[in-house]
């Protein structure tokens, strides 16, 4: 069963907040999907769960299309940060009530473990959401996404709110949840360096557009940061791609990508390092990328 | 029926449970300590408490589906097929209730009148609920017109509550005075309000598919 | 296999490379069980097919073996191969290094083997 989206395009305005993304996303597979503000994730994401109409292409799960189709949708599960601000009645609503609802639209959903994550939380069931810590309803969303054990469970933003010793908890649980059922997971994260050991594979999304789908393993390992005098260091990655660079006096520091086979160049004085997903993101995605 | 639609028939059980009880509260409110004829009377006045308290309700919520139900719903996987239906139901579900039960007091207690009443009751049911979502349709697109409409309902229902509740018999007087004169409209506000219904749900299934389910 | 994992290295192969170094330490002796992938993923929280990568490249080795339904062994002689494998290793990793800086410190070839005499003491 795989979820695949073919030439994906939302428009708002003038503007393509998804432009022309094609992806396939398999089972087994825990995914990440990294991007700057305004990427346009949380979008791709909305379509990809028939939340959100699209303006053209397709989204397909197991060759069907997913908008309005009951039986697809049972498969998918979109976790997301809950507005509780406006006056709307969803913040009137109780913990335990707002679960109660998710587990009516989730066929596979699994009350013991919900149970068992409410108490792991320490979340007042008895509380409405609106009265909760930023941090308790990014716990509740979690708990939503995993009890729900649907096979495809989209997270946005799960870890927002959190600190460092929920997330390190959050992430164990994911890698314990995913383990014990190979479902397929993606979560689309700001705080990538924390997440990074944790996705198979990362997706990384730029503009609207995808720049790269690649097993995050393999990408970091093909990433080198080239540093010395900036001759030493032009000569060192001539014919490489260089995604990044930045110059101060006469040092130069380049961030490149090695294909297979290839090499920095031997016989210069230059540092090579190797470098960290984070650092491979701000290279491809910040202002002065190539 | 598909799980799509429990979260509604909960949601109608639930609506329905508070209205009677609520209804069953304000009779033993009323009739405590009175002979039997006077409960009667008293009985009698029921199905208008009835109708008024559910139709206020009625048009509150079919207001706040729009507002929060609906992305609620489709947040949590829910199709908007299954969304349009099952708000459907539950609306069919309030009234198809207030009006039996109406009906059921009605009938042993005031049967002449019924064919007069009733059918003003159930307008007055169903256009709750269709002004009600027609609000809330407003309320998505102009949040000012929405809010205004809304307020004035309000002002309306809450004008003639008070009128009624001060105003003892007097007011009762003119109260049946209306109705009856209602009753000679029925047709008309019966054909009125089918064309807004027709509106309603046009309108909702329109809104619905291309609704989006935003932060 | 206490260590943390740091930012330096692809994470299968510190995940390899723990393993060895228990393995040389002695912690976990020959035919005996290592942690299963999932145990690795759980207790540095990585993703069990990185855990994987690593214990698949010491059994494409030869320095762990797999015992279907049971789960993965140190062979028979894995001590040997990684010594070798190290000492072979201990060129590109050391030497070449230590020579390179040597080069950019402008230390000779005698001044080096000098050092290396004196601390060898």
């Amino acid at each position: 069963m795989k979820l695949i989206c073919s030439d994906l395009v939302k428009t708002y305005g003038h503007k393509n907040a998804v432009d022309h993304v094609s992806l396939t996303l398999e089972q087994g597979k825990i995914y990440g999907l990294i991007g700057r503000n305004g990427a346009g994730k949380t979008t791709l994401l909305s379509m990809l769960t028939a939340q959100n109409p699209v303006t053209s292409g397709t989204v397909t799960l197991d060759g069907e299309p997913v908008w309005e189709n009951r039986r697809a949708l049972d498969h998918l599960c979109f976790s997301r940060e809950l507005n509780v601000s406006q006056e709307s009645g969803v913040g009137s609503m109780k913990v335990k009530e707002y679960l109660r609802l998710a587990s009516y639209y989730y066929p596979d959903w699994d009350g013991e473990l919900a149970r068992r994550l409410v108490e792991l939380f320490e979340l007042p069931v008895k509380k409405k959401l609106m009265k909760l810590s930023k941090g308790m309803l990014s716990m509740v969303t979690i708990v939503v996404a995993l009890a729900s054990k649907a096979a495809f469970t989209i997270l946005d933003e799960p870890v927002a709110g959190l600190d460092v010793v929920m997330r390190e908890k959050f992430y164990k649980l994911l890698l314990e949840e995913y383990a014990a059922t190979g479902r397929t997971f993606v979560i689309s994260t700001h705080i990538i360096e924390e997440a990074a050991d944790v996705l198979e594979e990362v997706i990384i999304m730029h503009q609207g557009k995808i720049l790269t789908v690649a097993n995050t393993q393999e990408l970091v390992d093909s990433a080198r940061y080239v540093s010395g005098r900036a001759e030493d260091v032009d000569a060192a990655v001539e014919g490489l791609t260089v995604c990044h660079s930045e110059t101060m006096g006469r040092s130069k520091g380049a961030t490149v990508f090695l294909k297979p086979g290839e090499q920095i160049r031997p016989g210069y004085d230059v540092t090579v390092q190797p470098i960290n997903l984070q650092k491979v993101f701000v290279a491809m995605c910040g202002e002065e990328a190539h | 029926m598909g799980r799509g639609y429990r979260f509604w028939v909960r949601y109608l059980w639930q609506t329905i449970s508070v209205g009677v009880a609520a209804a069953a509260v304000m009779f033993l409110l009323t009739g405590v300590g009175v002979s039997w004829s006077q409960v009667a009377g008293t009985l009698a006045g029921l199905p208008y408490y009835l109708v008024l308290g559910s139709t206020l309700a009625l048009t509150l919520i079919c207001f706040t589906t729009h507002l929060v139900y609906f992305p609620l719903v489709l947040a949590l996987g829910s199709t908007r097929r299954e969304a349009f239906w099952g708000f459907l139901l539950y609306r069919a579900g309030v009234v198809a209730v207030t009006a039996l039960l109406s009906l059921a007091i009605l009938l042993p207690l005031a049967a002449g009148e019924i064919w007069q009443v009733f059918p003003v009751l159930v307008l007055v049911l169903l256009f709750g609920c269709t002004l009600g979502s027609l609000m809330g349709l407003a309320y998505q697109k102009l949040k000012f017109i929405g809010i205004l409409m809304l307020m004035v309902i309000f002002a309306i229902v809450g004008g003639f509550v008070s009128f009624f509740l001060v105003g003892g018999n007097a007011a009762e007087e003119i109260f049946d005075g209306l109705f009856a004169a209602l009753g000679r409209y029925v047709v008309v506000g019966g054909i009125l309000w089918l064309l807004s219904a027709v509106l309603d749900l046009s309108l909702t299934s329109l809104a619905l598919r291309h609704r989006e389910v935003k932060l | 296999m206490n260590e943390q994992l740091t930012e330096s290295k692809s994470i299968y192969l510190q995940i390899s490379e723990m393993i060895e170094t228990d393995i040389l330490r002695e912690i976990l002796l020959e035919e005996e069980q290592v942690p299963s992938t999932n145990e690795l993923a759980k207790q540095y929280t990585i993703n069990p097919a990185t855990a994987a990568k690593g214990i698949n490249l010491l059994v494409d080795e030869g320095i762990l073996y797999k015992k279907r339904g049971i789960g993965m062994f140190v062979a028979a002689g894995a001590r040997e191969k990684i010594l070798s494998k190290r000492r072979r290793a201990f060129v590109e990793t050391y030497l070449d290094r230590l020579l390179e800086e040597a080069g950019r410190l402008g230390i000779t070839k005698e001044e080096l083997i000098e050092m290396i005499r004196e601390k060898a003491l």
